[in-house]
């Protein structure tokens, strides 16, 4: 476990170097976040239509999503592509360790450090000048801390599956470029999924991506209550033991095909 | 590969906008095709202009590995030289899909293709490939001084497209300005497209002004250039 553990440090470490390119980032991300929000009120104030979830709600959705925009599985680890590229991933299943863990390991650590250095800078911005507000409750906090800790998860699991499909594909490049695309339809990033129609909606809800931003967002809002935080738990975990296998498997499956070339 | 993935990443954007037209109907005084008209435009434009700003963002890389030096002893322009250098066929998918949107758009409005709308249509798309460019030569040229890239840059041309995809009398004033005035996108956009869609631009300006604000894109290209060659001059080599 201390091994793993080593891993995850080490990774967090190196991330958590890049404080300046966090602040710009957060920044490029309030923009873009003030951007979505007049488009929805633009929407919103054209339409006699009732909405399917208030404006204020929509707003705040919207800053939780960029808070946790780094959240999503969105590209491989660099170094897993370098190392891979390069053939050094041979010295790394020489080490007395489970290769799927050790990834894991960084794959956590990178959805959790770049996240942490811009949720900070972007809720305290948006709450100061761009109507972020506090959870619905206290019960409403908890609730969305606890469910968003299994998105960490989820997303870690999902992004060392894509880093291990560069066994074959080695750039990644196209793949991550899929993966992007599907998780910010299919997890609320671009709009909330309550927006879209409502079979649509019904089916994103029940793709794993959806367990990654919208769910915890709606436990925030007070969409979901703290009740069916079980019912929650248990969708995302569904998911993130499908991945855990799905991965490990994909895994044993890429080492036995690989050849080292000597040099 | 690759290109059917941006394919789909881009393709998704105009999925929401679909979804966001099916919840409310209208946004402000305009429909779905007028939307998709400024959507499909802008994305076509970037992805063209993109595949020739690309080399631009070597630039840190080769003032550090003294490349630059060399194309500098080249009898043609460096900016030239850079412009064709990393021209890649990664964005085909995002100039696919704007070029559906935007051609159904064209139909679905029942704009004629007269000499006058296809002649403004290229003359806003030209003047928006070099404004486009422009902010990409600007943010290359602050290597000379910094040798870092700064991702200033990628604000204005991401976020760009992500704002003027939109109509801008959707935003509040402040941002209006700043894209007419700072980053003249809207004179690239906007108004030339406002005139081909025959309707008022909502700015109390009379619309022939659809063929004037383009030049705003000349200009700012222009003015890149000057600055480009002032940071060419003020250039020292590394010495490498």
């Amino acid at each position: 476990m201390t091994k793993y553990l080593a891993y995850f440090r080490g990774k967090m470490q190196t991330l958590l170097q890049y404080r300046e390119a966090a602040i710009s980032g957060a920044l490029v991300q309030i923009f873009f976040g003030l951007l979505r929000i007049y488009l929805l009120k633009a929407f919103y104030a054209s339409s006699s239509l009732v909405p399917p979830i208030p404006f204020e709600h929509a707003v705040v959705y919207v800053w939780l999503v960029e808070g946790t925009l780094r959240l999503a599985p969105y590209a491989p680890d660099g170094e897993i592509v370098q190392q891979i590229r390069s053939g050094q991933v041979a010295y790394e299943w020489i080490k007395p360790l489970d290769l799927y863990h050790a990834w894991l390991s960084r794959s956590l650590a990178s959805k959790i450090a770049p996240t942490l250095l811009r949720f900070f800078p972007v809720i305290l911005i948006s709450s100061m000048f761009f109507g972020f507000r506090a959870p619905d409750s206290f019960l409403a906090g908890l609730s969305w801390l606890i469910s968003l800790s299994a998105a960490v998860l989820l997303s870690a699991v999902i992004t060392n599956l894509l880093n291990i499909t560069l066994l074959w594909t080695i750039s990644g490049e196209g793949i991550s470029q899929l993966l992007t695309a599907s998780s910010y339809l299919l997890s609320g990033q671009m709009i909330p999924l309550a927006i879209f129609p409502d079979t649509i909606r019904d089916i994103f809800r029940f793709l794993p991506f959806s367990g990654i931003i919208d769910l915890p967002n709606r436990f925030y809002l007070g969409e979901l209550s703290w009740q069916q935080l079980p019912i929650a738990l248990a969708f995302q975990f569904a998911w993130i033991v499908f991945f855990w296998i799905v991965g490990q498997g994909v895994l044993r499956a890429g080492i036995r095909r690989i050849v080292i070339q000597g040099g | 590969m690759l290109s059917m993935g941006q394919l789909l990443v881009t393709g998704i954007e105009f999925l929401v906008v679909l979804a966001l037209f099916y919840r409310f109907d209208s946004l402000l005084t305009w429909s779905l095709a007028e939307v998709a008209l400024f959507y499909g435009f802008i994305h076509m434009v970037f992805a063209f202009s993109d595949a020739f700003s690309r080399g631009f963002d070597l630039m840190p890389l080769m003032i550090r590995t003294g490349e630059l030096d060399r194309m500098m002893l080249r009898p043609v322009p460096v900016f030239m030289q850079l412009a064709g250098k990393e021209l890649t066929l990664r964005r085909l998918g995002r100039l696919v899909q704007g070029m559906l949107v935007g051609i159904w758009a064209w139909n679905e409005l029942n704009i004629s293709y007269s000499i006058e709308t296809i002649g403004l249509f290229f003359w806003a798309a030209s003047s928006a490939f070099l404004l486009f460019q422009a902010i990409v030569i600007l943010q290359a040229t602050l290597c000379f001084w910094t040798t870092e890239s700064i991702e200033l840059g990628n604000l204005f041309t991401y976020g760009g497209v992500e704002a003027v995809q939109f109509p801008i009398t959707i935003y509040p004033t402040s941002i209006q300005r700043f894209f007419l005035f700072v980053i003249p996108l809207a004179g690239v956009s906007y108004f030339p497209l406002v005139y081909l869609m025959g309707k008022a631009n909502f700015f109390g300006i009379p619309v022939w002004i659809a063929f004037l604000t383009p030049l705003a894109g000349w200009f700012f290209w222009a003015f890149s250039l000057l600055v480009f060659h002032l940071g060419m001059k003020h250039y020292a080599s590394t010495g490498s």
